[in-house]
C-alpha cells in the first residue's frame, strides 16, 4: 500500500514537472511565434497607418499583407478603382494586374503636377517619364528632361504608350477623365493608377495627396510630417483672417473667353480659398461639380458692385487694365476695376498647377494679404499679384 | 418694306433678350443715350449692338456671295460653305494660328490684316481649284464633288494641325469654328463692313453681265459681256467677302446657299438688280434671327443654328430638282 502511494506520488510529481515543462515549452513557442510575427511586421514598409482628413479622392485600408487603395471622384464619391499596394520585399509569386509594388522604383506621370508631389518628398528620382513637360514651369523637371534623366513621353499632346511599354515602368499615374485608353499598358501588367487630386474641392485636400505619394514611395512618415506643417500653417492663417474680418468684401473670378465666362462653382477649390481669406465669393451659393459656364453679360451684370477680382489664367506676357477694358467692354464700370482691386495668378508665370498644389497656405497668404494687408504686413505675394495700370 | 420692318423687330428683340433681360423702356432709354438701371447695362447693350451689326454684315455678305456663286456656276447648290470656300478660309486662319503664330504678335492692326490675308488666300485658293475643275470638265456635279473633296482635304489639314497644337490654341480654334457674331472689336467691324459694302455695291453694278451669264457663256459673249472679266470679278468678290467674314465670325454654314433660294422662291425672278438687294435684306434677317436664337433662351453656336435653319432649304431644293428632272 505504501509502495503504491509512493509510486502514485512519484507519478504525480513527474506529471507536474512534465506539465510545467510543457507549459514552459508552449509559452516559449508562442513567444517565438510572436517574435517572428513582429519581425515580419517590422520587415514590411507599412509601419505607419496613413489616414486622410481632407482628401476625398483616396482611401487606404490596411490589411496583413497589403494596403488597399481606393480612388474615388472627390466631388461625388463615385469609385474609380481599387489597387493593392504590396510590399515588394515580402511579396512572393507573380504580380497581379491591380497590384502595385511599393516602394515603387520607376513611374511615368501623365500630369506634371504629379512630379511636384514626388519632389516634395524628395523622391523625384522615381519619375522616369513625364508627359506634356513643355507646359510645366518646374525647372527641375525641365532640367531632368534635358539631361535625359526623365524622358518626355509626349506624342501629339498625349502619352506615347508604345514608349511607355518599352520603358516598362512599375507604375503609370494618369488622370481618369481623358479620352485616352490605357488598356495596352494594363494588359502588359503595368499598373495604371488614377490620380484625382485635381478634382479635390478643398485646398488642404489637394495637398493631402502628398500622403499617397509618401505611401507609394515608402516615405509615408515624411509625407505626414510635410502635410502637418502645411495644415498647421493654413489653419492658423484661416483663423487669423476669420478673427480680424469686419466686413467680407465680394470677389469674383477669371476672365471670359468669347461668349462664356467660366467661374468656379460655390463649392470649388478657388471659392474655398477666397472664403478662407475672408472674401465672399459672388457665386458661393451655386453648387456644381465643375465650373459654372456663364454668359459674359450675366457676369458683368452680377459683379458690378464686387470689390475684388481674381484672375487665374494662362496669360503669357501678362495683362494690363487697359487690355482688360478693351477685351471686356463694360468691365471699367465695375467697382473692382475702378478701385484697382484686380489680382492675377498668371499660370504662365507661376507654377499654379504644380508646386502651388502643395502650398495652399501660400495661396491663402497672398489672398489674405490682398484682402487685409495689415494682417500680414511683411508678406511678399508670390502666386497672386495686383495688376498694374 | 415688310422685310425692313421685320428686320427692325428682330433687331429689337435681339437687343432685348439674352442672359440679362431688359425692358423695352430701359432698352430705348439706353439706345437714346440715357442710362440703364445699372452702369454695366449700357455696355451690355453696346456689346449686343456690335453683335447685331456683325450679324448684319455676315448676313448681307455671305448671302450675296452665294447668289453670285450660283449665277457663276449656274448651279443651285453652289455656296461658300458647300463649295468649300469657307473651309479654305478656315484653313488659312488655322495655318496662321498654328504654323505662323509669330505673325499675330504684331500690332492689333497688323494681326487683323494678316488674319484677313490668310483667310482670303485660303478662300481664293479653293475658288481657283473649283473654277479650274468646273471649266475643264464643264460639269456641275464634278465641281460640287471637287468642292466637297477639297473641304475634306482642308479639314484633314486642320485636324493634323490641331493634333500638334497647344491646348489654348486648340480651344480657341474649336470655339472659333462654332461660329459667333460676338466679341468682334469695333475696328474690325468698321473695316469688314466698309470692304463688304464696297464689294456688294460693285457686285450690284455687275448685275447686267451676271444676268447675261445665266443664259450661257456663248449667249453672254454675243451680248458683248466680258465673260472672263465678270468671272474673275465674282471670284475676287466672293473670296474676299467670305474670307474676311469667316475670319471674324468663324464658318457660318448654309446662309450663302439657302438665302438666295428663299429670295428666288418668293420673287420668282432671276434679275440680279432685284435679287441682290432682296438677298441682302433676307440674309440680314436670317443672320439676325440666327443670332437671336443662338443667344436666347440658352446660348447656342451660331453655326449650328444657321445649319438647322438652312439645311431644310437645301433638302427642299434637292426634292424640287428631283421632281422637275425626274432623277
Amino acid at each position: 500500500m505504501e509502495r503504491m502511494e509512493k509510486r502514485l506520488r512519484s507519478y504525480t510529481q513527474k506529471s507536474l514537472v512534465f506539465l510545467v515543462l510543457l507549459a514552459l515549452l508552449s509559452s516559449c513557442i508562442q513567444h517565438q511565434e510572436r517574435e517572428v510575427k513582429q519581425a515580419e511586421t517590422e520587415k514590411t514598409i507599412f509601419k505607419t497607418h496613413v489616414e486622410t482628413h481632407y482628401a476625398k479622392g483616396f482611401q487606404l485600408t490596411y490589411h496583413d499583407d497589403h494596403v488597399m487603395l481606393t480612388i474615388t471622384d472627390p466631388r461625388n464619391g463615385k469609385e474609380i478603382g481599387q489597387w493593392q499596394l504590396v510590399d515588394r520585399n515580402t511579396h512572393e509569386g507573380a504580380w497581379e494586374k491591380n497590384q502595385i509594388p511599393v516602394p515603387i522604383q520607376s513611374t511615368v506621370c501623365l500630369s506634371t503636377t504629379h512630379f511636384a508631389y514626388f519632389k516634395a518628398i524628395k523622391e523625384q528620382d522615381k519619375v522616369s517619364g513625364a508627359v506634356n513637360v513643355e507646359y510645366s514651369l518646374d525647372q527641375d523637371l525641365k532640367k531632368a528632361v534635358s539631361d535625359n534623366v526623365i524622358e518626355d513621353l509626349t506624342s501629339a499632346g498625349e502619352m506615347n504608350q508604345e514608349e511607355v511599354l518599352e520603358m516598362s515602368p512599375e507604375l503609370v499615374l494618369v488622370y481618369p477623365f481623358g479620352d485616352q485608353s490605357y488598356e495596352d499598358l494594363i494588359q502588359a501588367q503595368i499598373p495604371v493608377l488614377n490620380i484625382t487630386e485635381y478634382l479635390e474641392l478643398d485646398p488642404l485636400a489637394k495637398a493631402e495627396w502628398i500622403k499617397l505619394f509618401g505611401v507609394l514611395t515608402g516615405k509615408d512618415s515624411l509625407a505626414i510630417e510635410k502635410f502637418s506643417k502645411i495644415e498647421k500653417e493654413y489653419i492658423a492663417l484661416k483663423q487669423k483672417a476669420e478673427q480680424q474680418i469686419q466686413h467680407k468684401p465680394c470677389v469674383f473670378f477669371n476672365i471670359p473667353f468669347k461668349k462664356t465666362w467660366n467661374c468656379p462653382s460655390g463649392n470649388s477649390y478657388g471659392a474655398e480659398l477666397a472664403e478662407n481669406a475672408g472674401f465672399e465669393y459672388i457665386y458661393s451659393d451655386q453648387i456644381a461639380e465643375g465650373n459654372l459656364t456663364l454668359e459674359v453679360e450675366k457676369v458683368l451684370h452680377d459683379v458690378e458692385n464686387c470689390n475684388a477680382w481674381v484672375i487665374v489664367s494662362y496669360l503669357p506676357g501678362g495683362i494690363t487694365k487697359a487690355k482688360l477694358q478693351e477685351e471686356i467692354p463694360g468691365i471699367q464700370v465695375t467697382k473692382a476695376f475702378i478701385e484697382n482691386q484686380i489680382y492675377i495668378c498668371n499660370t504662365a508665370e507661376v507654377d499654379y498647377f504644380g508646386e502651388a498644389c502643395l502650398q495652399p497656405q501660400l495661396l491663402l497668404k497672398d489672398l489674405i494679404y490682398w484682402n487685409q494687408s495689415e494682417l500680414l504686413p511683411d508678406h511678399q505675394p508670390y502666386y497672386i499679384q495686383r495688376i498694374s495700370e | 418694306m415688310v422685310l425692313v420692318l421685320l428686320i427692325g423687330v428682330l433687331v429689337l428683340f435681339d437687343l432685348k433678350l439674352g442672359a440679362v433681360d431688359f425692358s423695352f423702356k430701359e432698352l430705348f432709354s439706353i439706345l437714346s443715350g440715357g442710362s440703364g438701371e445699372a452702369r454695366t447695362h449700357s455696355y451690355i447693350i453696346e456689346a449686343r449692338l456690335h453683335r447685331v451689326f456683325v450679324a448684319i454684315i455676315a448676313g448681307a455678305g455671305l448671302s450675296v456671295c452665294g447668289l453670285l456663286l450660283q449665277s457663276l456656276f449656274r448651279n443651285p447648290l453652289a455656296g461658300p460653305s458647300v463649295l468649300g470656300i469657307s473651309s479654305g478660309a478656315s484653313f488659312g486662319v488655322a495655318l496662321l494660328i498654328f504654323i505662323f503664330p509669330s505673325l499675330l504678335m504684331s500690332s492689333e492692326w497688323g494681326a487683323m490684316t494678316v488674319t484677313f490675308l490668310f483667310a482670303i488666300a485660303g478662300a481664293l485658293g479653293v475658288m481657283m481649284v473649283i473654277l479650274t475643275v468646273g471649266l475643264r470638265l464643264r460639269s456641275n456635279t464634278a465641281m460640287l464633288i471637287a468642292g466637297l473633296m477639297l473641304s475634306y482635304v482642308l479639314g484633314a489639314g486642320v485636324q493634323i494641325m490641331l493634333q500638334y497644337a497647344g491646348a489654348e490654341d486648340t480651344r480657341g480654334f474649336v470655339i472659333w469654328g462654332l461660329g459667333s457674331f460676338s466679341n468682334v472689336p469695333m475696328s474690325q467691324i468698321i473695316f469688314v463692313s466698309s470692304v463688304t459694302f464696297f464689294l456688294l455695291l460693285l457686285a450690284f453694278t455687275f448685275s447686267k453681265p451676271m444676268n447675261g451669264m445665266l443664259l450661257g457663256e456663248r449667249y453672254a459673249k454675243s451680248m458683248g459681256i466680258k465673260v472672263k472679266q465678270t468671272q474673275y470679278l465674282i471670284i475676287v468678290i466672293t473670296s474676299i467677302i467670305t474670307g474676311i467674314i469667316t475670319a471674324i465670325c468663324g464658318p457660318i454654314a448654309f446662309v450663302g446657299i439657302a438665302v438666295p433660294h428663299i429670295v428666288k422662291m418668293y420673287l420668282k425672278s432671276s434679275d440680279h438688280k432685284i435679287l441682290i438687294p432682296f438677298t441682302v435684306l433676307t440674309g440680314i434677317g436670317v443672320c439676325v434671327l440666327s443670332d437671336l436664337i443662338s443667344s436666347y433662351p440658352i446660348p447656342l453656336p451660331v453655326n449650328a443654328v444657321t445649319s438647322l435653319l438652312g439645311a431644310p432649304v437645301i433638302i427642299w431644293i434637292v426634292v424640287k430638282q428631283y421632281k422637275h428632272s425626274g432623277w
